[in-house]
């Protein structure tokens, strides 16, 4: 042992000799020092942010339309406008069709609805925002009440009671969930503040600049530098003049070998410990922030460096030269980046992409749905799918079109009563984010040929069917039911609103709101599913679950509730006696649907994320899928779990059931199989021929990348270990634009397990042809 | 009978290269040998007769073909033989970024010693080797004979059984050299085993007890120094004779004398190289006929340059 301490002690002295390691601890310390002077601070929230505008349409309207009441915040927040404010005001809510900013999003956020912010804002600062009276039927908050007690308020505090003000006027369309506005300082002096991001949403997005400096530090210039300082050791220790002398010494030639590799390491466990620590002691200290889990990057980083440098070592000991060795690595990091993309461009195309995602059953038979959203149908004469309820070309492209593909399924259903499918047609807000939603249908004697139904009134993004044809719309707050005004009936009606100055407005007479009176705030990310037996609704939101009855109005009121004491989001769905709910943390509940007492309670894996729970039209089981592609099963009867899966567990992209109760699932690429879920038996298989392609991912690209290392992902790992997020949102949607809670937005696993599996496979296996060819070799 | 400190019996080592190719290089063709300890064995050899490898066998730096080979009653290569060994190698490279303390901490770390006991020792062991006063030094700053004497210095470090040089004087000015010597004098004064090899035969036939002479992978002759040079047939014979010098040549078969001597006045020393018996009788012969005053005839002992040009000469045949 003492032999090999000593080994480590002579790589630890050659790493201290090395100017490279002092040149590089230097530079470390420097940009260190330079970023020490950076902090955050926090004060409270004096300013509205442009994501705390939940509904700006509605406050606009409610704002507009409440200009000639009688003592209302409405009101006198009008009067405090002068008349050029109120023309901007009323030309955001209705623009002018020759003064549409063309813009919509990007980088700098939506322009009205930063126009809108910014101009209330302003407002904010006025010393008669205040009216008692306009106040008076509004609740207001106990710091709220100080503030209005306070005879003599500073330029914050007053923007603080203003913003207050404000927010409990408009509760509904303005959701102020956090009091605490963030700034940075550098040197004391305040550099950017507040920021216009809620301390919830800018927290990842510190966490991502972490881990990319981080990243950047160690992943490519720390490793990549410390490969360069170590190219040599081995070949150095392997030349004939040194090797003879250690291979003379009572020391095992394997053992020799692995210790020069862990010695090679030193530099870099040097260069991240420094680098690491340093960052965790600056955010600690400056801002206030111990983010512990940051020190595990120093052993992935340093494990990182393993695995390319165990290719360095072996050619090191195999050729005995540097460059040798150094190119090799160099060439391995290429073929593993080229693997890594052709893997990743393939699994898009044929799987993201291609892949079914949704599944609905048709009298004629089965509807699919893709990753990018275009709805199939099986065509049995050619044993394929056919693209069917086509979007409009050019309805929405680009960015807005992915971004609004992540927030939501595309997920029709279908209505057996009428024979035709619904769905809704997401649309981009002129205020950014969601827009209102368009309802279509598709009938089958058209061929599924898409046909806008109208615009919703606001964001809705589930669709029900109940059993006796109906089409429950539920939004947060209300619950709308689809009439039947066709898009040609609501166009007009929408332009006899614009004419009336938005009074006659015929927007949404095409639904009726059939909520209950005392019907409960769900919150944005709300679930909602309809009991084919009695059409009664659950709702859960907000860590409550309501049970609502059909009444003979057709309206709904408020049976039940219960809360499950958590802030949680969570995707339900209900089938007879019993409901399943799963929760964002992985709980799983089966419900009895009378009483909502759980039944069965169960946890999925950690990390693992619930994404769909769909329940047997014949309530004879319940099924949750999860982000992770696998399946649970629940007897509809007992609630208890089913003991059988389908073959597709752990890569099954679809559920859905049967009329009959029969399980339908994807087996996440073209093919769909149904199953007797009692028996187990595969009752049939719609599936389309694969092409070349396919045989090039499943028999090259995808073994070859099995097989090699993927240290590139270690990466990910990183930001799996900050932010603890297994399911991360999937790629192209900005932190601060995701919305976390959202179980049905599209999330890329990351199951941390198989990428170590097969780092830690990869070195221990170039380990041990190190070992085997110095074992063998006469030196 | 003194215990063997290095026995070995028909060892070979063939050396084999090239993937379609196959060439193959018998380096150690039965060697057979056996060192007695406590003594300064010396091995000599041309280039490419096998000597380092036989060195690198018997530490397991190399793995033997077939054969047996054992170092201080140990299989050669076990760590517990090696444990009890000092060795130096040819050209051999000590990491750059070390200082001489440093060094014989790291090389006696990886003997087995602790720090301590390193540095208990270093310093007399530096200032045995000539190195006192330079153990903070950078080995990078070394010349090749301080390289040479740090080497010998990790040799020595853990005290071991038996040390084996290869070449230790290698690049080393004489009176470095000279120093060396002492040391390794002192050392089989001390009851140490030394096995050393070198082409330097003067050094071998100073300092060793003991040479072997490997030639194509093969011991070819074995024994102390003095029995290697001892008069053999082939040794040129001195003839001391009372004539003068065209008398001498006369009686003589000019291909046979090498030179003629002048001893005192009229008396001359005849070097003649006759190895048959008969052509000496008859040489007498033509001496007593003659009437020439045959005072001492005697065979000449070889030096060790002799001897091992010819043995090896004889090898080559």
């Amino acid at each position: 042992m003492r032999a090999y301490l000593a080994i480590l002690k002579d790589s630890f002295r050659e790493a201290v000799a090395s100017r490279v390691l002092l040149i590089a601890l230097a530079g470390i310390v420097i940009i260190l020092l330079l970023l020490s002077p950076f902090g955050l601070s926090t004060d409270k929230a004096t300013e509205l942010r442009r994501s705390e505008m939940r509904q700006p349409e509605q406050f606009l309207t409610k704002l507009v339309n409440g200009a000639d009441e009688e003592k209302t915040p409405s009101a006198h927040l009008w009067t405090l406008l002068n008349d050029t404010q109120q023309e901007r005001v009323k030309n955001l809510l209705n623009p002018k069709p020759d003064n549409q900013p063309r813009r919509r999003g990007g980088l700098g956020g939506n322009p009205q609805r930063r126009q809108l912010v910014d101009q209330l804002n302003e407002l904010l600062q006025a010393e008669d925002f205040h009216d008692a009276d306009s106040w008076r039927n509004v609740t207001l908050s106990d710091e709220n009440k100080e503030l209005l007690q306070q005879p003599e308020l500073s330029g914050p505090e007053l923007q603080r009671r203003n913003l207050l003000l404000l927010t409990a006027a408009f509760s509904r369309e303005i959701d102020v969930t956090e009091s605490n506005a963030i700034s940075l300082d550098y040197a004391n002096a305040t550099l950017i503040g507040p920021i216009p991001l809620t301390p919830s949403q800018f927290e990842p997005i510190f966490d991502q600049i972490v881990v990319r400096v981080v990243g950047v530090f160690l992943g490519f210039f720390g490793v990549f530098g410390s490969l360069l300082v170590t190219a040599g050791v081995i070949p150095r220790t392997f030349e004939p003049g040194e090797i003879a002398l250690l291979l003379s010494k009572p020391v095992h030639r394997s053992y020799l070998f692995v210790t020069k590799f862990l010695g090679g390491c030193i530099f870099t466990t040097l260069y991240a410990s420094v680098l690491v620590t340093g960052i965790w002691l600056l955010l600690g200290i400056r801002m206030g922030s111990w983010q512990h889990q940051l020190l595990w990057c120093i052993p992935v980083y340093v494990f990182l460096f393993m695995v390319y440098y165990s290719v360095s070592a072996v050619a090191g000991a195999v050729w005995r030269n540097s460059i040798v060795s150094l190119v090799l690595v160099v060439l391995f990091w290429t073929a593993l980046q080229v693997v890594g993309v052709t893997e990743t461009a393939l699994q898009d195309r044929l799987i993201n992409d291609r892949g079914i995602k949704e599944i609905a059953i048709v009298d004629s038979g089965l509807l699919t749905v893709d990753g990018e959203r275009n709805t199939r149908v099986w065509n049995a004469a050619s044993s394929g799918w056919d693209e069917v309820f086509e979007e409009p070309p050019d309805s929405m492209s680009g960015f807005v079109r992915r971004f609004l593909a992540s927030r939501a399924r595309f997920a029709p259903v279908y209505d057996s009563t009428s024979n035709r499918i619904f769905a809704l047609q997401l649309t981009e807000s002129r205020f950014g984010g969601f827009g209102k939603p368009q309802l279509i249908a598709g009938y089958a004697t058209d061929d599924w040929e898409r046909v806008p139904l109208g615009h919703l009134p606001e964001v809705v993004t589930t669709i029900l069917i109940g059993n006796d044809g109906r089409v429950i719309l539920p939004s947060s707050g209300r619950i709308y039911r689809y009439v039947g005004q066709t898009e040609q009936e609501q166009r007009r009606a929408d332009f006899l609103g614009n004419i009336t100055g938005g009074l006659l407005s015929g927007a949404g007479k095409a639904f009726k709101e059939i909520q209950p009176g005392n019907m409960p705030d769900l919150g944005e990310n709300f679930a909602a599913a309809i009991n084919p037996f009695g059409n009664e609704l659950l709702l859960f939101g907000k860590g409550q679950l309501h049970r609502l009855k059909p009444t003979d109005d057709g309206t709904y009121s408020l049976s039940q509730s219960r809360d499950f004491g958590t802030d949680d989001s969570a995707v339900v769905d209900v089938a007879g006696q019993h409901a399943v709910l799963a929760l964002a943390s992985g709980t799983i509940h089966v419900l009895n649907s009378e009483t909502l007492e759980t039944v069965h309670q169960q946890q999925l894996a950690e990390g693992v994320l619930p994404r769909v729970c769909t329940g047997a039209p014949d309530g004879s089981s319940l099924a949750v899928l999860t982000h992770a592609e696998t399946i649970l099963l629940f007897d509809g009867n007992s609630g208890q779990p089913i003991a059988w899966q389908p073959p597709e567990n752990g890569s099954c992209s679809a559920v859905a059931y049967s009329s009959n109760g029969q399980l339908l699932v994807s087996d996440g690429r073209l093919a769909v199989r149904k199953y007797d879920v009692t028996t187990g038996q595969r009752l049939k298989e719609w599936s389309e021929p694969t092409t070349w392609v396919y045989d090039l991912y499943d028999y090259v690209v995808r073994p070859l990348w099995t097989v090699l290392p993927k240290p590139s992902e270690l990466d990910e790992f990183v930001t799996y270990i900050m932010s603890g997020e297994k399911s991360v949102l999937a790629s192209g949607v900005p932190p601060w634009m995701a919305n976390r809670g959202n179980l049905q937005q599209q999330r890329d696993t990351f199951d941390p397990i198989p990428v170590v599996r097969d780092n830690v496979i990869f070195l221990m296996v170039m380990l041990c042809l190190g070992c085997i060819h110095v074992a063998r070799k006469d030196y | 009978m003194a215990e063997s400190v290095i026995q070995v019996q028909d060892l070979r080592k063939i050396y084999r290269s090239g993937v379609l190719r196959r060439r193959s290089v018998n380096a150690l063709d039965g060697v057979s040998l056996d060192v007695p300890q406590g003594q300064v064995y010396g091995l000599l050899g041309p280039n490419g007769a096998g000597k380092t490898t036989l060195i690198k066998v018997l530490l397991g730096i190399v793995r033997k073909t077939s054969g047996d080979a054992r170092v201080l009653g140990y299989a050669a290569g076990e760590i517990t033989a090696r444990r009890k060994v000092g060795y130096l190698p040819e050209n051999h490279r000590i990491p750059r970024h070390l200082t001489g303390s440093t060094a014989l901490e790291y090389y006696g770390c990886l003997s087995g010693l602790s720090v301590g006991e390193v540095r208990r020792r270093a310093p007399d062991l530096l200032d045995r080797v000539g190195l006192a006063g330079r153990e903070r030094d950078r080995v990078s700053g070394y010349s090749k004979g301080m390289q040479q004497r740090l080497g010998l210095a990790q040799a020595m470090l853990h005290r071991p059984d038996l040390i084996i040089l290869d070449e230790p004087t290698d690049g080393v000015d004489p009176v470095g050299r000279k120093q060396i010597r002492e040391v390794l004098r002192s050392l089989a004064d001390e009851g140490a085993s030394i096995f050393l090899n070198s082409h330097l035969l003067q050094e071998i036939e100073l300092i060793c007890d003991r040479v072997a002479i490997l030639s194509n992978g093969s011991v070819r002759k074995t024994g102390s120094v003095k029995e290697l040079t001892a008069a053999i047939t082939e040794s040129p014979m001195v003839f001391r004779i009372a004539t003068d010098r065209t008398t001498a040549e006369s009686c003589f078969e000019l291909s046979t004398v090498a030179k003629v001597e002048d001893v005192v006045d009229g008396v001359l020393d005849v070097h003649a190289s006759v190895p048959e018996q008969h052509k000496v009788d008859r040489i007498i012969d033509v001496l007593r006929d003659r009437g020439i005053s045959l005072l001492s005839m005697k065979r000449r002992d070889l030096t060790l340059e002799e001897a091992f040009l010819q043995i090896v000469q004889e090898s080559k045949s």
